[in-house]
C-alpha cells in the first residue's frame, strides 16, 4: 500500500455524542470565565485611567518646580540664576510670546538672548522637564 | 441537501442576531474535523482537546468579523493551524528550559491509537518538520487543495507543493531505511 493510502487510512478516533456535548459545555464555561476576566480587566483599566492616572500626573506636575527667571538688559539668565542655557537646552523664540504667556509652562521654545536684550526686564515663569 | 457552508452561514447569521445556541450548532458541525486535524498535528488527544477549545474560543470571539468571502472551513482551519503553531512555539520554549524532555517523549505521550497504521510511518510523520507535517495532514487526511492549504498556512501554492513533495520523499526514505535495518 502506498504511503498516501496508508495515511488516508488513518483511523480517526470515534467521538461519541456525549464527548461533543461535554466539549460544548466546557467550551461555554471557559468562554464565560474569559468574558468575566476581560470585564475585570476593562474595569481595572478604566479605574486606572480615570482615577489613578490624573493623580500620578498631578504628582508629577507638582514635583516639577516652577522657577522664576529674570531676563533684563543688565542681567543675563546665567548671571542671575546660575542657569546655563546650553546645558538645559532651553530657548525661546519670541520675547513677546514669553511676556504674553508668562504663566504658561514652556518646554520647547527658542530663546534668543539678543532679543531679550532689546526689551527691558521681564519675568518669565516656566517649568523644567515637562 | 444543503452544503455545510450554507448551513454554517445561516447559523452565523443567527448567532450575529443574538442566538447563542446557533454557536453550539456551529461547534457540533465542525468539531470533529478540527479535533482530528489538531490530533494529527500535535499527536495526542489531551493537547488536541485543549487546542480545539482554544480554536473555538477564538471562533466565538472573531466570528462576527467573518464576512463569508472564503469557505468557513478554510477560515476555521486557519485559526486551528495558528493555535497549533502557538502551541508548538510554547512547547519549544518549554523544551529549551527542561533538558530532560526531548521531542520523542512529547510525541509518545498519549499517542493516537492507530493500530491499522505502520508504526514506523506514524513515527516518521511525527518527526517531519512542522510545516511539512501540516501540509501532509491538510492534503492527505483532510483532502484539501493546494490553493486552500496555501491560504490556511499563508504560504504560496508552490511552497505547499514543494513541501508536500519533500514530506512524501522523506517518509519514503525513512521507511526504506527502517526496512533495510
Amino acid at each position: 500500500m502506498s504511503i498516501k493510502n496508508q495515511i488516508k487510512n488513518l483511523r480517526n478516533p470515534k467521538l461519541s455524542q456525549n464527548h461533543v456535548e461535554k466539549f460544548i459545555n466546557d467550551l461555554k464555561d471557559e468562554i464565560e470565565i474569559r468574558k468575566k476576566r476581560t470585564t475585570k480587566r476593562i474595569v481595572f483599566s478604566s479605574v486606572f485611567i480615570i482615577f489613578l492616572l490624573p493623580i500620578f500626573s498631578y504628582i508629577t506636575f507638582l514635583s516639577d518646580s516652577n522657577d522664576i527667571y529674570l531676563i533684563s538688559e543688565e542681567n543675563s539668565i546665567e548671571q542671575k540664576q546660575d542657569f546655563n542655557l546650553d546645558q538645559h537646552n532651553l530657548h525661546f523664540e519670541s520675547i513677546d510670546y514669553i511676556i504674553d504667556n508668562s504663566d504658561l509652562i514652556i518646554s520647547d521654545c527658542v530663546l534668543s538672548c539678543d532679543m531679550a536684550e532689546e526689551y527691558n526686564s521681564c519675568i518669565v515663569n516656566f517649568a523644567l522637564g515637562i | 441537501m444543503k452544503s455545510k457552508q450554507n448551513i454554517t452561514l445561516k447559523l452565523i447569521d443567527k448567532f450575529k442576531n443574538g442566538d447563542e445556541k446557533a454557536f453550539d450548532e456551529i461547534v457540533k458541525l465542525h468539531y470533529e474535523s478540527i479535533f482530528n486535524l489538531l490530533l494529527r498535528l500535535v499527536g495526542n488527544k489531551l493537547d488536541a482537546d485543549d487546542l480545539c477549545q482554544e480554536t473555538f474560543i477564538r471562533v466565538y470571539k472573531y466570528i462576527k468579523k467573518y464576512k463569508g468571502k472564503s469557505q468557513f472551513s478554510t477560515w476555521l482551519y486557519r485559526i486551528a493551524y495558528n493555535v497549533a503553531n502557538t502551541f508548538f512555539r510554547k512547547q519549544k520554549i518549554q523544551q529549551f528550559f527542561s533538558y530532560d524532555i526531548n521531542e520523542e517523549t512529547i510525541i509518545s505521550n498519549d499517542p493516537i491509537e492507530d493500530y491499522e497504521m505502520n508504526p514506523i510511518l506514524l513515527k516518521s510523520i511525527n518527526l517531519l518538520p512542522k510545516k511539512q507535517k501540516s501540509i501532509l495532514v491538510f492534503r492527505i487526511v483532510e483532502g484539501l487543495k493546494y490553493k486552500e492549504i496555501s491560504k490556511i498556512m499563508n504560504i504560496s501554492i508552490n511552497s505547499a507543493k514543494v513541501n508536500y513533495h519533500y514530506a512524501i520523499e522523506t517518509l519514503k526514505k525513512r521507511i526504506k531505511e527502517s526496512n533495510v535495518n
